[in-house]
């Protein structure tokens, strides 16, 4: 399964895949923004999940998310957006705008774990 | 989780924004209702933040949550940017890079007490939040943040635990519910600002990658070696055509050599261009140099830049930083004139400090100018006087420029009082030093009551420079072409004595002679006829170089004789050569320095 | 150049040596001559071992500093170690002379050694290896981190490569 990490920060992004990495998912693609994501995304149909960060230059995530969603090729790939726990208000418009999940900073490895396996559930039925 | 295995990338992150940082703050003080420069602020503070969170480095991670809550109240317009605000804002940023300068050297957070600072950011906080309350009450989307601005821990920032999570979920879901209620209205202008945001960073961060300086200095080592092999080829090769200039073969192999020197050339050049950086790395730091230096001399100072994106080499860019820093404390010190004076004197009261780069042929003037009271050339001449440098005779007899010059000699300070910003003993010498090491060069031009202007000279790139070759005896060493003025022949008989020192007359002065064989202890016996006297300048100081034959002009690959040998007295480095030998290139200004005790 | 042939395959056999002896620790050195002593370098302090190119004198630096030579692109300082050590007897021919190219920990550090002779790969036991006394006369004692004893009874003077590199 391939996952796609967007986040500006290539430490939070290393960090990311490592423990993606460190629970099994091996097939990481990254991307530093949101306008990066979405030239990736072209290149790399076959994502079947998205990670991303919503503070971001160029696009942010809650902008990606929008045209994610809006894409008729593409707005059925689960997103789970990499937030902080004081930004609810991020968290209700990320939900409004259609991300699957959501998961709060910083995190375990079993939590991410957690939140995809529930993800991908929610996308079966 | 501190994760060792990413702290490189962490601090190579982290410097790269405290670097922009320190400019955007300086900058958002006359924007301060710029909001794409405050989210680009937001999220410098907001990445330093998390990544420090993840690492483990929880002083970081705890200034920077301030930092955070605070520019968060600034961006959503609710409060003003306050020169206060900055002030704490721009500390804070001051301990972070504290704390990066000693994780950098042991990995470990340094074991400081910051809760002076994080005091100072806590209190603008409720400061701002108490106004931003008092703005707010007409918003409409109104969200509890209790949990902004409690949850400060010192000892980290850690994962919630399973029921905190859980609890903190449902309250999402049920405020998610009641946003979906209140969806029937919805505003527009939303999307507006996302829209100018895509247009503002797009400049920024395009197509780059991050490469260890190591690696480039290994290729650049790699094509010196291409280089040389392609000289041996190419000899071997117009050998092989006077020999045989008939044959088909030999021809076709002249034009393929002819390709390939040609892309050697080139690909010298691009590697060259990869070491190049723009000098706005160095520029970037003084909107915020100049600040805190008007602000402590109650001076008004207006910063102008240009030129920031001219390139040179990186490694030059690391050392022009320190002169520089301390000719704008100059300026803002010596040069520029308080408020009330300028006014009085019909100028602006803002003094004006330029920083302006470019390129001149192989070389990038750097200049800081200011619109000052400018360098009184008489009190320097008196100083000189005092000091000893120059004798009153002298002194009449200089030019303006030259005595203006004279500031770059050692000892030499003319602030009449000692201020905490440029009396710090060191003077202009050192200033000119740095930038001969760099093989570059100093002047300073001066009106009295309008200004001054510092004009450096540094060559592009260290590691490639013009040299001249001389020979004495069966050694060949390299002049840097930068210091030469000129070359003559020379016979015994033309060097009289004066005071036990070798001189000669050229053109009505006297020049000082030293030989190159007698200061490097070259073994053989000295020539007597048709020697070669280089004169050197270097700063305000000539003298002739003597050596026994001028090989010719060469550009030559600088490689430093390594750690073993370390620096050695009046040699720069060394240069391999087309035939593989190892060449010395002299350093003029150590020569100068080696003489001093005999002048 | 055959010594370079002969040098890899003894680095090659080395491995294979490793494999069966684990009872005692064995040290591996290239030893050499300075004069008429038997000295040794550990290998892995080795980074090449070549005939004496082009040197070039390094004004105002120790005498026992040769000077510089060119390896490859990089800037080698070669010391004499005789005049170093103050070894002043020649035993063998100027032809046999080579330069053992020693690396520090940080690849930086390079420096070339000059020396009579290079002999061959001597391996020793822990057992046959013993701290210098006393009565070891010549060199500077700094410089000499092990005794070892070789199989065919002679003493061989292991330096320490981190004293000479600096």
């Amino acid at each position: 399964m391939k996952i796609l990490v967007v986040d500006d920060s290539p430490t939070m992004r290393r960090i990311i895949v490592n423990v993606l990495n460190r629970i099994g998912y091996k097939d990481v693609i990254e991307a530093e923004n949101g306008l990066d994501a979405l030239h990736k995304l072209k290149v790399n149909p076959d994502v079947s999940l998205i990670l991303t960060d919503w503070n971001m230059p160029e696009m942010d995530g809650l902008t990606f998310v929008e045209t994610v969603r809006s894409s008729p090729v593409f707005k059925s790939i689960p997103i789970i957006m990499v937030t902080t726990i004081g930004a609810k208000e991020e968290i209700i418009k990320a939900l409004k705008a259609g991300v699957n999940n959501y998961i709060v900073k910083p995190f375990t490895p079993d939590i991410l774990r957690e939140k995809i396996e529930k993800t991908l559930a929610q996308i079966k039925k | 989780m501190a994760e060792l295995e990413f702290f490189d990338d962490f601090i190579t992150e982290v410097t790269e924004i405290l670097e922009s940082l320190d400019q955007d703050l300086v900058e958002l003080e006359s924007r301060a209702d710029d909001l794409d420069l405050l989210n680009k602020i937001f999220r410098a503070a907001h990445t330093i933040k998390g990544t420090s969170s993840f690492m483990g480095f929880t002083r970081m991670m705890t200034i920077t949550h301030k930092m955070e809550d605070i520019l968060n109240i600034l961006r959503s317009g609710k409060a003003k940017v306050t020169p206060g605000v900055m002030d704490v804002i721009l500390e804070a940023v001051d301990v972070v890079k504290s704390i990066v300068d000693h994780l950098k050297e042991t990995q470990e957070e340094p074991d400081i007490d910051i809760s002076g600072i994080v005091g100072k950011l806590e209190k603008v906080y409720q400061e701002l939040r108490i106004g931003e309350d008092m703005a707010s009450s007409a918003s409409e989307l109104k969200i509890e943040e209790k949990t902004q601005g409690e949850d400060i821990v010192i000892g980290g920032e850690k994962p919630l635990s399973r029921e905190e999570l859980e609890a903190f979920e449902r309250e999402i879901e049920e405020l998610f519910k009641a946003e979906l209620e209140k969806e029937k209205v919805k505003t527009v202008s939303e999307k507006d600002k996302d829209e100018a945001k895509k247009q503002d960073d797009k400049k920024a961060k395009e197509n780059t990658i991050r490469v260890d300086i190591s690696r480039l200095d290994n290729l650049m080592n790699l094509v010196g070696e291409l280089v040389l092999g392609r000289n041996r080829l190419l000899r071997i090769v117009q050998q092989l055509y006077q020999k045989y200039d008939q044959d088909e073969l030999v021809q076709q192999l002249v034009e393929t050599m002819d390709q390939v020197d040609f892309i050697t050339t080139d690909l010298q050049f691009a590697v060259m261009k990869t070491r190049m950086v723009p000098i706005g790395r160095v520029f970037s730091r003084f909107p915020r140099v100049v600040r805190d230096v008007a602000r402590e001399l109650r001076k008004e100072v207006r910063l102008v830049i240009e030129g920031e994106d001219t390139e040179l080499d990186r490694s030059i860019v690391d050392e022009i930083n320190d002169p520089l820093v301390h000719l704008v404390r100059n300026a803002i010190d010596h040069g520029i004139e308080y408020p009330e004076e300028r006014e009085i004197l019909g100028k602006l009261r803002e003094g004006l400090l330029r920083l302006k780069a470019y390129h001149e042929g192989n070389h990038i003037v750097i200049v800081v100018e200011d619109d000052g009271r400018g360098i009184d050339v008489e009190k320097v001449k008196r100083k000189a006087i005092e000091r000893g440098i120059i004798s009153p005779e002298e002194a009449k007899r200089m030019t303006e420029n030259d005595a203006l010059n004279l500031i770059f000699l050692p000892g030499f300070s003319t602030a009449e009082k000692v201020s905490s910003v440029s009396g710090r003993g060191v003077g202009m010498d050192v200033v000119r030093v740095c930038v001969e090491k760099l093989n570059g060069t100093i002047e300073v031009r001066s009106e009295k009551g309008k200004g001054t202007q510092i004009i450096m000279k540094i060559p592009l790139t260290l590691a490639i420079i013009q040299s001249l070759l001389v020979q004495v005896d069966e050694e060949i060493y390299a002049i840097p072409l930068v210091s030469v003025v000129e070359a003559v022949r020379l016979n015994e008989e033309n060097i009289k004595t004066v005071e036990n020192k070798e001189v000669i007359v050229l053109r009505d002065t006297v020049l000082p002679l030293v030989r190159l064989r007698n200061i490097f202890d070259v073994p053989g016996e000295p020539k007597v006829k048709n020697m070669y006297v280089v004169v050197i300048a270097i700063g305000e100081k000539r003298f002739g170089l003597v050596v026994d034959r001028l090989i010719g002009q060469e550009e030559v690959v600088i490689k430093s004789l390594g750690p073993y040998l370390g620096s050695v007295e009046g040699i720069a480095g060394a240069t391999i050569m087309g035939d593989g030998r190892v060449t010395l290139i002299l350093d003029v200004a150590g020569i100068v320095n080696m003489l001093t005790y005999s002048y | 150049m055959d010594f370079m042939d002969f040098y890899k395959t003894l680095r090659g056999n080395e491995k294979a040596q490793f494999k069966d002896i684990k009872q005692e620790k064995i040290y591996k050195f290239i030893s050499f001559m300075l004069g008429r002593e038997n000295y040794g370098i550990d290998m892995l302090n080795i980074k090449e071992i070549i005939e004496i190119p082009p040197i070039t004198r390094v004004p105002k630096v120790p005498s026992y500093v040769l000077g510089v030579i060119n390896l490859r692109g990089y800037i080698v300082p070669v010391v004499d170690l005789k005049k170093r050590f103050n070894i002043y007897e020649s035993m063998y021919d100027e032809s046999e002379k080579k330069i053992i190219v020693l690396e520090g920990e940080s690849k930086e550090k390079i420096v070339g050694i000059l020396v009579d002779r290079v002999n061959e790969v001597v391996s020793i036991e822990e057992s046959q290896v013993e701290l210098p006394s006393n009565l070891i006369a010549g060199i500077d004692r700094e410089f000499i981190s092990r005794i070892g004893k070789l199989p065919d009874g002679k003493i061989i003077i292991i330096l320490d490569t981190y004293r000479l590199i600096g």
